[in-house]
């Protein structure tokens, strides 16, 4: 797989504060990359530099096989961005529209292939009924999305977006990933999004990175990085009758689990080697008369890799 | 280059205008020529006899001048003042300049912004006070007819607006990106350049030494004096500073 976006020890300071930190990263073509991490972790100070808003302190960063440095005209050309705060950032004096024809004429979209452009994504995210509104008039939501359609006005072959869902409803959230996986699987453009939504991480991204006080500290997919972080499994039992205590001790007695604990009347386990070891410990409970109604793992989600990620540290 | 900064000239020129406060300016400049005009024509007219009718073309020349020359100046300079500080106030900067715009596009851009309603409004200018000045010259004193403006008057009324404008948008353009509120810009157009811009150029241009020879090289030394200051801004450009700076 070929490499779109390639940071090399990334150091970026502003004064004194060093927002990111020595980031070496690989994002590959057609893929949705998300980059997660806790506020002032420096997600969007690193989207600036690759979008050749700011200038690296030290390292390098090629975009699409220029460097942001050497050649930035090329690299803008080559992107779409949805920038921080991205809702608020339109022409309040021209119609929603207008905004959207000004950066398509920017980025060289042939007239004809334009108007259909606009047409297509105004209809996709709604906003058709508004075209020949300011976007001033727009709530948050609104405003968001027509952040999106700019950032997508010339197909380009990669994106950025800086929290693309925040102010979206539940199901156009769900609308736009859906888009972004289809745009990314279909025509191969690469995504690289900043989200502080880890189901939305979880769901649409290939791979994820994690960043800390400007450290990336993780990368893998959401599958790698659980592997990684549990060698051990977590059942929980719940008994139709009968004593969770009484369960609890039981299990003890086996001396099969690692650890076990009781939570809302639930047993909560958790074991190594299952396959072996599962099985007696159901046949424990049985055995002393326990009427099981539902054994099932608690599988843990990209949250639980970020707190563990960012929380350990 | 110029293609690109067309398009966002359009664009711009469109938006400046649907701005109250920038079209009072036209206005306020057509209503101080009128005046001018209205004013001067007949209350130099006593003195003819006097100083004879060499004299009264000199003075109307003098006085129409920076009304037809230097005033024009005032809208385009307003216009760049405004020009990235406003686009940073007002959060449309980023996406303008994550587009693939180079910075001398974007800077002409931004020039011709300022500069074309600027010499659109000069022009228009300098018909009314014509029109104003001899269609009163036509009533009162007929002989007196096209004495101003004469083909050197005229010849810096045409050529000087544009020059001098592109100087004050230039001026402002630079720093319109280093101040951080659109009033600090405002504040410096007003009264730290075009102040003084206006004082030293009345004393050398509006003189009643003027001559071709001035003339022409005044024109000279001001396009000089914009393309230097053009490339000025394009090198201190810088988009780091823009977006990092508070
Ligand atoms: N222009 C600036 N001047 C000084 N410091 C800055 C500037 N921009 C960002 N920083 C600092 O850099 C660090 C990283 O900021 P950044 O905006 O990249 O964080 P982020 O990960 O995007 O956070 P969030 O999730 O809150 O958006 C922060 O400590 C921030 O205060
Ligand atoms: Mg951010």
């Amino acid at each position: 797989m070929t490499t779109t976006i390639e940071l090399k020890g990334l150091t970026k300071q502003f004064g004194e504060i060093v927002a990111v930190q020595d980031v070496d990263l690989e994002v590959r073509k057609g893929e949705v990359f998300g980059f997660l991490g806790p506020n002032a972790a420096g997600k969007s100070t690193t989207v600036k530099v690759a979008t050749t808003l700011l200038v690296p302190t030290r390292g390098t960063v090629v975009v699409g096989s220029h460097d942001v440095l050497e050649e930035p005209e090329s690299v803008r050309a080559l992107i779409g961005l949805l920038p921080e705060d991205g809702a608020d950032t339109h022409y309040d004096r021209l119609t929603t529209v207008e905004n959207l024809e000004y950066f398509g004429r920017l980025y060289d979209v042939p007239k004809e292939t334009l108007q259909n452009r606009i047409d297509e994504l105004l209809e996709f995210l709604e906003l058709s009924d508004r075209r020949d509104d300011s976007p001033g008039t727009f709530s948050t939501g609104l405003k968001q999305k027509l952040s999106l359609a700019r950032a997508l006005i010339h197909n380009p072959p990669i994106v950025f977006l800086d929290e693309p869902t925040s102010n979206l409803d539940p199901i156009m959230s769900r609308k736009v990933r859906e888009f972004i996986q289809q745009m990314a699987g279909g025509s191969k453009q690469t995504f690289f999004m900043c989200t502080h939504l880890l189901s939305e991480a979880e769901h649409l991204c290939d791979r994820v990175g994690f960043i800390s006080h400007g450290r990336l500290v993780e990368v893998g997919s959401p599958a790698d990085l659980r592997r990684k972080f549990w060698t051990q499994r977590t059942f929980e039992l719940q008994l139709a009758t009968g004593d969770p205590a009484k369960a609890k001790s039981i299990v003890e007695a086996t001396s099969l689990a690692t650890s076990v604990r009781i939570e809302n009347k639930r047993i909560v386990f958790v074991v190594e080697k299952v396959e072996r070891k599962n099985p007696q410990i159901v046949r424990a409970l049985v055995e002393a008369g326990l009427a099981i109604v539902e054994l099932r793992e608690r599988i843990p989600d990209l949250e639980d890799v970020y707190l563990k990620v960012i929380g350990g540290k | 280059m110029l293609r690109k900064a067309w398009i966002m000239a359009k664009t711009e020129i469109r938006m400046v205008f649907k701005s109250r406060q920038v079209k009072m300016i036209p206005v306020m400049i057509f209503l101080m020529t009128s005046v001018f005009a209205a004013l001067f024509t007949p209350l130099m007219i006593p003195i003819v006899a006097e100083v004879g009718v060499e004299f009264y073309s000199i003075m109307m020349a003098m006085l129409m001048g920076t009304s037809v020359v230097m005033m024009p100046a005032m809208l385009p300079a307003m216009i760049a003042a405004d020009s990235i500080v406003g686009e940073k106030e007002r959060h449309t900067l980023v996406p303008l300049l994550a587009s693939p715009l180079t910075d001398g596009e974007l800077l002409l851009g931004k020039l011709l912004t300022a500069l074309i309603p600027g010499i659109i409004v000069a022009y228009a200018n300098l018909v009314i006070g014509i029109a104003i000045v001899n269609g009163m010259l036509l009533f009162i004193a007929p002989t007196l007819l096209w004495i101003w403006p004469s083909l050197l008057a005229m010849v810096q009324a045409l050529i000087f607006p544009p020059l001098l404008a592109a100087f004050a948008v230039c001026l402002m353009i630079i720093i319109s990106g280093r101040v951080s509120k659109v009033y600090e810009a405002y504040q410096i157009a007003g009264f730290v350049i075009i102040m003084p811009m206006f004082l030293v150029f009345t004393e050398l241009f509006l003189s009643t030494s003027i001559n071709w020879l001035l003339l022409f090289f005044g024109a000279a030394i001001l396009g000089i004096a914009d393309i230097g200051l053009f490339q000025l801004a394009r090198n201190l450009f810088n988009r780091d500073k823009l977006i990092s700076r508070v």
